[in-house]
């Protein structure tokens, strides 16, 4: 199954970011590359849904005193998001093929 | 607690009814924690908490709908699926609007402008018709009406038979034995002269009952009301006190916090201030015409005090509060049994009625006309903008057609294009709310005094009419261009979808066309008929030469006139100093002026008419009026017959009388009444002269019989001094003060104005409801005549290849633009012969507000459609000129 735009950057941000990748931090890594706003809500009903087609994993744990007590939800992408994300890549590249000409047209 | 870093508790319960999992509390919780304390870090609280709410609504929506919509009921997840998509086409609809700047703007202009309006026209319905009263239970608190039977022969010369006035023992009796009234109340006015330093000023003067505050609900803002022991019967026992309005507080004596116990001179007499009563107080007199309600200060019931206030005396207006569950009906049958067949309270027509019914009553009809009219006008604005919309449509279908080709389905589109109407009409609310405030303003300051006027203004209810309006509006105007767009999707393949949809729509934008201008003719009409009506209601002859003549008022206390020697003394006195004014060309007293005094109607016995012994209401009534020498001549009022009021009718000679002609000829319709005896207040006087009839109040309302005695031989102590003047009659009003002034220095001169000013006053209800009327009807025609030049000039675009294709084969450029016009002159003429139809019927309805004008009267009508034919030539003469413009050569390229 093909993952959407905002899915891929997701799994992007989770690989850059290893074993740190939470919730702020995933937000950080994509604002920051990307300098679009990310929209705090779509990014968590994200991971439950890439967590329910099985290619991220969740673990809580401690987080700092500025969250009240609350653990932070880790993420990390599994196997299975790999490969997706990979096909995701393949299909990108095969489609920009021969449009280099095209590419540098627009630039000028 | 909350700690200075910690984020809105309530907006982290909103988002914890969403989250349901412990990963997903922690997890998203946690998260938005740890971001708000790194924005506390740079960012105020109040920038932080408001990012904070914004996130828990979101993750509300999101976490809770989503969930939903994985859940197995069909019905939910399609509401969802559908209430998200709302959003979406919301988005979409204002790119597509903000894209199309100008036809945005003049559909939201023309909508504003219709909404504007009808807002501004509810807001004035809501304010006087449909706003409680301003008092604690409104709903409780009802009139008492009872005609005393001696007045039922004064009902045609304006005793009211609905609204009997009470007297006091009627009042007392009730207040002590009713037991399903909760209070009972009595009230007057009248004019009192007040002197607290500087000069002395007539004020409209409240007189109460100890129970009306009580009734009413009202608390005073300082002070007290009066007391039980301060309510007399007699003047001698009457209390020197009064409470004061919150207006005659700031003016007289500077919102002085130290008020109470301070003095203020009523009619001589000192009172103390004892109590301040709460702004916007008002109490009306439902028999006084017009009657504003505000009262500059308040004094006990003395039942005794001043003249005409005596034990059969009926001056007093009651008001009650019926207890908790009594109904109107079961009050009305006490009341009967309490006070009908009383020996001294032989009451007649009793009613009780609802408070709020009677103030508004009569004010229901005009003001809901003006309503509709507005409403008519909404509606041709909405036609307007459904043209626009038509035009908008044909432009875009081929967008529409790919879309569809795509695989978009009829009913998205369809919801997609009704979103862009609504947004169109939640914009055209907007500005209507903003000409509605500045309406709302306009129509109250030049406003007629209507009751309840101080109640109109934009609140919520208006506000949420505007909206509702616009919503209703853009579901109206956008259905039908939204429904032909996408008529044809997939039901002709034979045929191009956009001539399909391109000639339905042409169809449909003349329909719409030649229905603005039928409703355009029925507010033109209407208008036509209002103008008309003015102006010959302002033609009529009111009976007397209205030219340069000016007036004012004095009232002369009867504590320092006592004796009828020193009253006639100073008119004597009065008359010599005001025929000494330069530029005065001639002068008079009377003790009242047509057009600006109440009627004082009084039951007379005719030798040969009516027998001595005739019940009070079986004998003659007419109107009383005492008068000066020369007053007939300075009014310019025709002597028909013997002679006016001369010099020598002074207080020894026999008594003289001066009927009208309408008196003369209703009561010696076979014989001469000159010398004829007419006999009333135990004296007799003799006719002596016949003048010609007058108007008294309104120049709509019939003559009434009058006759006029000799202020010498008859003295009263309200006199209205008249002058006629070479010039400007206003320029001699300063010298008509200072020779009152000059005999009696603490008298007040009030109510200065000309007779034309107080005859344009009494037509400001009709010019009001004309002036309304005519600029509806004029916005109407404006909003027509946009959509004849748009629906012309779309004609035009469309058929340029036709166009351009006939005039290469050899057509003549002028002929075609005949073509086009002939076109609009056909929905023209259907318009305004559909509207011409819908004007008569209008008409009916708006008969009873017309004077002098026959609801069918023919030259409004043709002038009106002569007038809408010409104006729709006029705009669509322009854009069909564009046809000569086209090149042939440049349309066969084209091809």
């Amino acid at each position: 199954m093909a993952l959407g735009e905002f899915e891929q950057l997701v799994l992007l941000a989770i690989l850059h970011l290893g074993d740190d990748a939470y919730g702020v931090a995933i937000v950080d890594a994509i604002e920051e590359r990307t300098r679009r706003k990310v929209s705090r809500s779509s990014l968590y009903v994200t991971f439950d849904r890439l967590e329910a087609k099985g290619y991220l994993a969740s673990e809580l744990r401690a987080g700092d005193e500025s969250r009240g007590g609350k653990l932070r939800r880790y993420v990390t992408v599994t196997a299975q998001g790999m490969m997706e994300l990979s096909e995701s890549r393949t299909t990108l590249l095969e489609m920009w093929q021969g449009l280099e000409p095209v590419l540098e047209h627009f630039r000028k | 607690m909350r700690t200075p870093l910690s984020p809105p508790r309530l907006a982290e319960h909103l988002m914890l009814r969403a989250l349901r999992s412990p990963l997903q509390q922690n997890g998203v919780l946690g998260d938005l924690r740890e971001e708000y304390a790194r924005r506390r870090a740079r960012s105020n609280r109040l920038s932080c908490d408001f990012w904070f709410w914004r996130q828990a609504v979101f993750v509300y929506w999101q976490f809770r709908f989503e969930e939903r919509i994985k859940s197995h009921n069909r019905w939910q997840s399609a509401f969802v699926l559908c209430f998200t998509d709302v959003g979406h086409d919301i988005r979409f609809a204002a790119r597509t609007l903000y894209k199309r700047p100008l036809f945005t703007a003049v559909a939201v202009l023309t909508l504003g402008l219709g909404i504007g309006a009808a807002t501004a026209m509810f807001s004035v319905v809501q304010g006087v018709l449909i706003r409680p009263l301003s008092y604690a239970a409104p709903g409780e608190l009802v009139n008492i009406w009872g005609v005393h039977e001696e007045w039922r022969g004064m009902v045609e010369h304006g005793v009211n038979w609905d609204r009997g006035r009470f007297n006091y023992e009627a009042y007392v009796r009730l207040r002590d034995e009713s037991a399903l009234f909760q209070e009972v109340a009595i009230h007057d006015v009248r004019e009192v002269t007040v002197t607290e330093g500087g000069e002395p000023d007539r004020v409209a003067a409240g007189m109460a009952s100890i129970s009306l505050l009580s009734t009413l609900g009202v608390q005073p803002a300082l002070g007290r009301w009066f007391l039980p022991g301060e309510e007399a019967t007699v003047q001698a026992e009457a209390a020197a006190v009064t409470v004061i309005s919150d207006e005659f507080w700031r003016t007289r004596f500077a919102t002085d916090p130290d008020v109470l116990g301070k003095n203020v001179v009523v009619d001589g007499v000192a009172r103390t201030v004892i109590g301040v009563l709460p702004p916007g107080f008002r109490v009306r007199r439902l028999t006084v015409h017009r009657d504003a309600g505000k009262r500059s200060l308040w004094i006990p019931i003395c039942r005794s005090c001043g003249p005409g206030v005596n034990r059969t005396s009926h001056d007093w207006e009651a008001i009650a509060r019926l207890a908790p569950t009594t109904t109107a009906d079961a009050a009305l049958a006490e009341t009967r049994t309490l006070l009908v067949g009383r020996s001294y309270e032989r009451l007649e027509n009793l009613r009780i009625v609802s408070r709020k019914a009677d103030e508004t009553r009569g004010l229901g009809s005009p003001l809901v006309l003006l309503l509709v009219a507005t409403g008519l006008l909404l509606v041709i604005a909405c036609g307007n903008i459904a043209t626009l919309l038509l035009g908008e449509m044909n432009r875009r279908r081929q967008e529409l057609a790919t879309r569809v080709a795509l695989g978009a389905q009829r009913g998205r589109i369809l919801r997609q294009l009704l979103t862009e109407s609504l947004v169109v009409g939640v914009m055209g609310s907007v500005v209507g709310t903003l000409i509605a405030v500045v309406g709302t303003r306009i129509l109250t300051m030049i406003a007629p005094p209507i009751p309840r006027v101080d109640q109109v203004g934009v609140n919520v209810l208006v506000l949420c009419f505007a909206i509702g309006l616009g919503l209703l509006a853009g579901v109206s105007f956008g259905a039908l261009p939204a429904a032909i767009s996408t008529a044809t999707f997939g039901r002709s393949p034979s045929e191009p979808l956009t001539m399909i949809a391109s000639r339905r729509s042409r169809f449909f934008e003349r329909l719409l066309l030649s229905l603005e201008i039928a409703l355009c003719t029925v507010l033109l009409v209407s208008g036509g008929l209002f103008v008309r009506s003015l102006r010959v209601l302002l033609a009529v002859n009111p009976g007397f030469d209205t030219e340069n003549l000016a007036t004012v008022q004095i009232s002369v206390p009867s504590s320092t006139y006592r004796s009828t020697d020193s009253r006639v003394t100073f008119l004597n006195e009065l008359t010599g100093r005001l025929e000494a004014i330069p530029g005065v060309v001639a002068t008079s007293i009377a003790n009242g002026m047509p057009f600006s005094d109440p009627i004082l109607s009084q039951s007379v016995d005719i030798e040969g008419v009516n027998s001595e012994s005739a019940e009070a209401w079986d004998r003659p009534v007419a109107m009383r009026f005492h008068v000066m020498p020369g007053y007939f001549e300075t009014m310019g009022m025709p002597l028909l017959t013997g002679r006016t009021i001369e010099d020598t009718d002074g207080p020894a000679a026999p008594s003289v009388m001066v009927i009208s002609e309408s008196m003369a000829r209703r009561y010696w319709s076979d014989e001469s009444p000159i010398g004829a005896r007419v006999r009333f207040w135990n004296r007799d006087f003799t006719v002596v002269g016949i003048v010609g009839d007058v108007k008294r109040t309104a120049l709509d309302s019939d003559f009434e019989e009058t006759f006029y005695v000799s202020l010498t031989q008859v003295p009263r102590l309200e006199l209205s001094l008249v002058v006629r003047t070479a010039g400007d009659p206003l320029r001699v009003v300063p010298l008509l003060r200072q020779a009152v002034g000059e005999i009696d220095a603490n008298l007040p001169v009030t109510n200065a104005g000309t007779m034309s000013s107080f005859i344009e006053r009494s037509a400001s209800d009709f010019r009001y409801r004309t002036m309304l009327m005519g600029v509806f009807g004029v916005f109407a025609a404006m909003i027509a005549t946009v959509g004849v030049f748009g629906v012309t000039a779309r004609a035009v675009a469309l058929r340029t290849r036709e166009l351009g294709v006939r005039i290469a084969l050899g057509a003549r450029q002028q002929s075609l633009t005949g073509l086009v016009l002939r076109s609009t002159v056909h929905d023209g003429l259907v318009g305004t012969s559909v509207g011409l139809l819908g004007a008569i019927a209008m008409s009916r309805l708006i008969s009873g507000f017309l004077f002098g004008v026959d609801s069918w009267d023919p030259l409004t009508y043709v002038t009106v459609a002569v007038l809408l034919m010409t104006t729709c030539l006029v705009a669509s003469y322009l854009p069909a000129r564009r046809i000569t413009r086209i090149d042939p050569v440049n349309v066969l390229r084209a091809e």
